[in-house]
């Protein structure tokens, strides 16, 4: 499925992985967090070989963002966002684990539904609550180790809205100089507008990586996409657009 | 409380004067004061733990398939130990096994284990939690059929009184409670609600998916193993001395669900006293309804059982 592979993901920037559907995107998440352990070759967290890692020692340093989550049982909202701190405590969450969960939930705008069941909210509700977990997962990594933040497909079921406002907070987040964030979407312009680095995978293979301006070229996209866009120069902020 | 009624009642009177007299040493009950201590009071007690061993199956069971409407007679549990324990009873001088009172309970934890594992191992998985019910359920089915087939052929070659216990057996009875049995299912069931305590939050994490609670840092296939064989040993020995008690697992943690949420931690304590006291009421309505012969409790749980699973189903209920 993927084949030769060769990625440098680094904190502090929006590491974005785009490609048509069957590229290998949601396969390449899964190898990196350690789901998916049947590769050849390493993935390293800083400098350590994941590969030997396991999974509750992985759980406090990683977190993932899938892209269809099924709530078994109907929970409340803070209680699926308490599940992201599990790795940190025992049997009880202490009061730092509330206190981040409180956090993540404000952040995704998310408090206001605390006590609603995760089922009867919708698409894009859930999906933020998931957000919160998976961030309350990886909460408080400014100290000493480096966290991930891998999101598989995270504005899917966002309206335009909330896909504006997630990506601007995941920006705001990578102010933090240990958190390495990788996300795979769909959305090219959203690529560009806040993309660091991009990584355009096509057939299971790296086709180009690098700024935006330099892997969303008209060669590429007709490569990977077999669509042509007009690339139109945006005067605001002096970078691009795609117009289709 | 539900020790007055039965065949012969018995007043609160004669009840406290039977304790004292117990608790004092003195031995010389009435008779209704000896019928309460050596048949009523380890009924009464053993319904309890019974009914708590069965609801918190439920409970268990419900976590690890990730899905409302299971209980541990749908996936196999209930036959296998049926089948367990009809194969001491007709086979049990035949092949010379014992281990005394030990001997039943332990063949039909060995009938469920096999039996749920045959279900759990058999099931077709399917990607998503919704979908892999009916496989599941279907997958019960047949591994019931077969169980239970098994259990009727054991009856057909067995010899009349043995016959007549099997059949009994599965239509569920605690007209067997002695001391010695509250201890034995007392103490398993306790010890299987401790362990399940300690997997109660990954079963939490596990209403997310496979993938997300190993991600949250479970290990899912001891969870999986671990559950489940916590699940069977407790009901397998809780069946094996009251016979199959059904619906007990399935309704009481659903309602509690609906109640309290999905919290584990909290569904397995309230499970074993909501368990407890549904199973009690139950069995004063076996004592009392068709007075002085006695129904058998399965027969009580699934008249009102039935029902109420049939009008859970057809609810507009988000889990389907």
């Amino acid at each position: 499925m993927l084949d030769d592979i060769s990625l440098v993901l680094m904190p502090g920037k929006m590491n974005l992985i785009i490609g048509p559907n069957g590229a290998g995107k949601s396969s390449l998440i899964r190898v990196l967090s350690g789901l998916a352990k049947d590769y050849t070759g390493e993935v390293l967290y800083g400098d350590k070989n994941i590969r030997g890692m396991k999974e509750p020692g992985m759980a406090v340093i990683r977190a993932v963002l899938s892209q269809n989550i099924e709530v078994a049982f109907p929970m409340r909202v803070h209680e699926v966002v308490m599940m992201g701190r599990y790795p940190h405590f025992k049997q009880a969450p202490k009061k730092s684990d509330k206190e981040i969960c409180e956090e993540t939930m404000t952040l995704f705008d998310i408090a206001g539904m605390r006590d609603r069941n995760y089922m009867t909210l919708s698409g894009g509700e859930k999906q933020r609550v998931q957000f919160a977990r998976v961030c309350a997962q990886v909460w408080g990594a400014d100290q000493e180790a480096y966290r991930f933040l891998l999101l598989d497909e995270p504005l899917s079921s966002l309206d335009i809205h909330y896909q504006l406002d997630l990506m601007g907070r995941i920006s705001v987040m990578l102010h933090n100089k240990r958190l390495v964030v990788v996300g795979v979407i769909h959305d090219l312009n959203l690529a560009i507008k806040y993309g660091d680095n991009i990584t355009l995978l096509h057939q299971g293979k790296i086709l180009d990586q690098g700024e935006p301006e330099k892997v969303l070229t008209l060669q590429n996209i007709k490569a990977a996409f077999r669509v042509e866009p007009d690339i139109v120069a945006n005067e605001k902020d002096g970078s691009f657009y795609l117009r289709f | 409380m539900t020790a007055r009624f039965g065949a012969v009642d018995i007043s609160n009177g004669e009840i406290a004067s039977s304790l004292i007299k117990t608790i004092t040493g003195q031995t010389d009950l009435s008779l209704n004061e000896r019928i309460f201590m050596n048949i009523r009071l380890p009924r009464a007690v053993l319904c309890i733990i019974e009914g708590a061993a069965l609801a918190v199956g439920g409970v268990l069971m419900q976590g690890l398939f990730r899905n409302p409407i299971v209980e541990p007679g749908l996936v196999g549990t209930s036959s296998g130990a049926a089948f367990g324990a009809a194969l001491y009873f007709v086979m049990g001088s035949v092949l010379k096994l014992s281990m005394g009172q030990w001997t039943l309970p332990v063949a039909a934890c060995a009938g469920g284990l096999l039996s749920t594992g045959m279900v759990y191992l058999l099931a077709p998985r399917a990607e998503s939690a919704k979908n892999s019910v009916v496989p599941l359920l279907l997958t019960g089915m047949a591994i019931n059929a077969v169980f239970l087939s098994g259990v009727g052929f054991l009856s057909y070659i067995a010899r009349d009184p043995q016959a007549r216990s099997i059949t009994f057996w599965s239509l569920g009875s605690l007209s067997g409670a002695t001391w010695t049995v509250c201890l034995i299912v007392g103490s398993s069931t306790l010890l299987c609600c401790l362990l399940a305590m300690y997997f109660a939050r990954q079963l939490n994490a596990l209403a997310l998916g496979e993938d997300e609670a190993s991600l949250l840092g479970v290990n899912i296939e001891r969870l999986k193993i671990s559950v489940l064989v916590i699940n069977v040993v407790m009901v397998a020995v809780a069946t094996a001395f009251s016979g199959i008690i059904s619906f007990i697992g399935l309704i009481v943690p659903h309602q509690l669900r609906i109640l309290k949420g999905a919290d584990n931690r909290s569904l397995i304590i309230h499970a074993a006293l909501l368990g407890g006291a549904v199973l009690s009421i139950a069995d004063v309505v076996s004592r009392v309804l068709l007075r002085p012969a006695e129904l058998p409790i399965g027969i009580v749980t699934s008249i009102i059982g039935a029902p109420v699973f049939i009008y859970l189903l057809r609810r507009k209920n988000y889990y389907f």
